[in-house]
């Protein structure tokens, strides 16, 4: 009698369960791709995307930007929105329930003639944003259930004037924040590996404030940059070496005399953070 | 019947060398003979001197502009699905067209050029060449274009390369001054024509400043904010704000639950819990039965209590009281059922879980909310994966709603009927130990 009953249980569930008649999927595909028309009109992006891939990566000389939206047009609505020097780039998904939805990808090309305004936010995306180059005034980015690579692999030409990542559940990387140029990087992490890594070639002073949750945090620092530590937090390994505790913060060697210098402020909980020393050769 | 933008510019460009003729026409035929005659030589020679100038604009044109050089497409998008291959171009000089193949027929900027059906040559043709095209350079796009050549099928090919290669033509903004310099060339500086040709001007830039506003290359509107209000880490916060809204609840319950074991209530959740397991069927009839009477029965306690003079300083106990007794009679039965539930759990085999088997009330009640809980834990735990697995979470919400309003039912009906645990009903002895034991003793 009970088999039976779980039986017929189970069926129900697979009846509940069950998307329907198959049916192919939409899929569509988009580039809009528009040139540079003034040299020094800045461009502010937004980018809003929910799930999928996303590539953001410097373009060709005269480019202001170049998008490419690839989506299962049952499941997503695009918006790929241009006007008064706002790009506006957007995959919504739409219906979704009982589906075996694929995510789509997108991929930008942005040209680096232009000050440029970035506020990117996704979820659960894998996401390689390579903004080596670019004229970055000011950059935003938020992240869900993520796995982002974050590169600035040459010096930012502009004074970056804010760079903020929220980053939530995310394996995240951030590579070259040296070539960033900016004075002040607010950085919050919910869950996962975090690597920050501040190679690159210096411009100036550097202020990290850094708010962790639960999980490990690197910080990858070259030898010739001074560094200073203070941290806040409970339940928080810190593995100090290279670093020398003065009263209630922890400094590099080099602090008094090195050229340029990385302050860091960590608000942690229940996690550990590493600094890894990195060599000239290494940077 | 729609006119392309070069065709307009030509309408354009007629009406005003005719109405500048017009306009002249008195002035010259004061010095001649036939007005006819006199008409037809002015037009003639208006119109004569409107194509110098438009020519002489044209040259200079050119030669501001230098060498002719390659077409430069500012903006360019492309849109390929099974339905429809998009190509949408917008030129330096502000020319912009649209070409497509949709629903098997050519089209260029809305009009019908003929058929193209899905698969076809000229269709395969054409998603081969937006595919490159959607990889290729802004530098190498106008040659791209220009190069395609689909065999049998020339008229979006000739569309195409007109929209490439026919920016010879004197831009719209130019023709205006064209034709006013041409009034001024012929020396036709009349108030009228000088009017005509102000107030064409004045059109002209109407026109183009209505054409050049509003360019939002929109592929599908949607207001902003919709899906992503709360942020991208909306599902996870959602997800996770669920999870701990279920374990407060879980801890109130068992809190309020602890705290009746703790001051002598453990009989009555046991009668309850015995009364839920021995008479299941029972208790859920006379549950569903009592909830659906319970208004009923409140409303008529007090008419009755009203319509007797005894009864009416009762109704000042009855209207409160008898909303908190069957709320704390839920409550009891709830509970009671989650004792039940533990009970049961613990009798189960779970070797690798000895905690469950221990014969206390307040393991039986842990267990239990653990396990009536369990599905509104797991919906929001697979909430925080985002929308992919909806159906999955709403299945998981579902089997909660049904065991809680089960376990509110046969709890409700268990307390009624074991007259809030004081006299338990009792059922068929359990069979035997439990079989944790049994494996005990024959270990």
């Amino acid at each position: 009698m009970r088999s039976k009953l779980v039986g017929y249980a189970v069926a129900a569930a697979a009846l509940l369960a069950w998307p329907g008649p198959a049916r192919a999927q939409d899929w569509r595909s988009i580039t809009q791709m528009r040139q540079l028309t003034s040299d020094h009109e800045p461009l502010r992006v937004n980018i809003q995307y929910g799930a999928g891939t996303l590539e953001v990566s410097p373009g060709s000389a005269g480019l202001l930007y170049r998008a490419s939206l690839r989506y299962d047009a049952d499941a997503f609505r695009p918006e790929i929105d241009f006007h008064d020097g706002v790009l506006n780039l957007g995959l919504d998904d739409v219906r979704v329930r009982g589906r075996n939805v694929k995510a789509g990808e997108m991929k930008l090309q942005l040209g680096n003639q232009m000050p440029l305004d970035l506020h990117i936010e996704f979820g659960a995306a894998r996401a390689d944003l390579d903004l080596s180059g670019l004229r970055v005034q000011r950059f935003h980015l938020a992240t869900g259930a993520s796995e982002t690579l974050l590169k600035f692999s040459k010096p930012n030409p502009e004074i970056c004037e804010l760079v903020e990542l929220q980053i939530g559940a995310a394996k995240f990387q951030a590579i070259g924040l040296g070539n960033v140029n900016a004075r002040v990087l607010d950085f919050s992490g919910g869950v996962g590996e975090v690597t920050l890594d501040f190679t690159g070639a210096w411009q100036q002073d550097l202020e990290a404030r850094l708010k962790m949750g639960l999980g490990s945090l690197t910080l990858r620092v070259p030898r010739d940059v001074g560094m200073q530590v203070r941290k806040d937090g409970i339940l928080v390994g810190f593995d100090s070496q290279g670093l020398i505790k003065r009263g209630d913060v922890y400094q590099s060697e080099n602090w008094g005399s090195a050229e340029r210098k990385l302050t860091v402020e960590i608000d942690a909980a229940f996690g550990s953070i590493r600094v890894v020393w990195i060599d000239a050769d290494q940077n | 019947m729609s006119l392309s933008r070069s065709e307009r510019s030509a309408v354009r460009l007629s009406v005003a060398v005719l109405a500048v003729a017009v306009a002249a026409g008195p002035a010259r035929a004061q010095n001649h003979a036939s007005p006819a005659g006199v008409v037809a030589r002015v037009v003639q020679q208006a119109t004569a001197r409107a194509e110098q100038a438009a020519a002489r604009a044209e040259q200079e044109q050119a030669r501001r502009r230098g060498p002719r050089e390659p077409q430069r497409i500012v903006s360019s998008e492309i849109q390929i699905s099974r339905d429809e291959a998009t190509l949408s171009l917008e030129l330096a000089n502000g020319r912009d067209a649209e070409f497509a193949i949709r629903d098997g027929r050519a089209w260029y900027d809305g009009e019908d050029l003929g058929e193209a059906a899905r698969g076809g040559d000229l269709d395969r043709s054409w998603r081969e060449l937006l595919a490159r095209a959607m990889d290729a350079s802004s530098d190498d796009l106008p040659g791209l274009l220009s190069s395609w050549n689909p065999a049998g099928h020339p008229a979006l090919d000739q569309q195409l390369e007109s929209m490439l290669d026919g920016l010879t033509e004197m831009p719209a903004a130019n023709i205006a001054e064209a034709v006013a310099q041409a009034a001024a060339d012929a020396d036709l500086s009349t108030d009228s024509v000088d009017r005509l040709v102000v107030r064409i001007s004045e059109l002209q830039r109407r026109v183009e400043r209505l054409q050049s506003e509003d360019f939002p290359v929109r592929v599908d509107a949607r207001s902003r904010g919709g899906w992503f209000t709360g942020g991208p880490l909306r599902h996870l916060f959602r997800g996770l704000s669920g999870v701990i809204s279920t374990a407060i609840l879980f801890g109130v319950i068992f809190a309020i639950a602890f705290a009746t074991i703790f001051f002598g209530g453990r009989r009555f959740i046991e009668g309850v819990a015995d009364t839920a397991r021995a008479a299941t069927t029972r208790s859920l009839l006379v549950g569903v039965a009592a909830s659906f009477l319970v208004i009923p029965a409140f409303v008529l306690g007090i008419i009755a209590l009203a319509i007797s003079i005894v009864g009416i300083p009762a109704l000042i106990v009855w209207v409160p009281l008898f909303p908190v007794a069957v709320g704390l009679a839920i409550l009891l039965g709830y509970i009671a059922v989650a004792h039940a539930a533990g009970e049961s759990l613990a009798e189960r085999r779970f070797y690798t879980a000895d905690w469950f088997q221990r014969g206390n009330s307040y393991y039986f009640l842990i267990s239990g909310l653990g396990l009536m809980l369990a599905p509104f834990i797991a919906m929001n735990v697979v909430r925080m994966a985002g929308p992919w697995l909806g159906f999955l979470s709403g299945i998981l919400l579902a089997v909660g709603i049904v065991m809680t309003w089960a376990a509110l039912s046969i709890g409700l009906g268990a307390v009624l009927l074991s007259r809030g645990g004081t006299r338990p009903v009792k059922g068929a002895a359990p069979s035997g130990e439990p079989e944790i034991y049994a494996e005990t003793t024959s270990a």
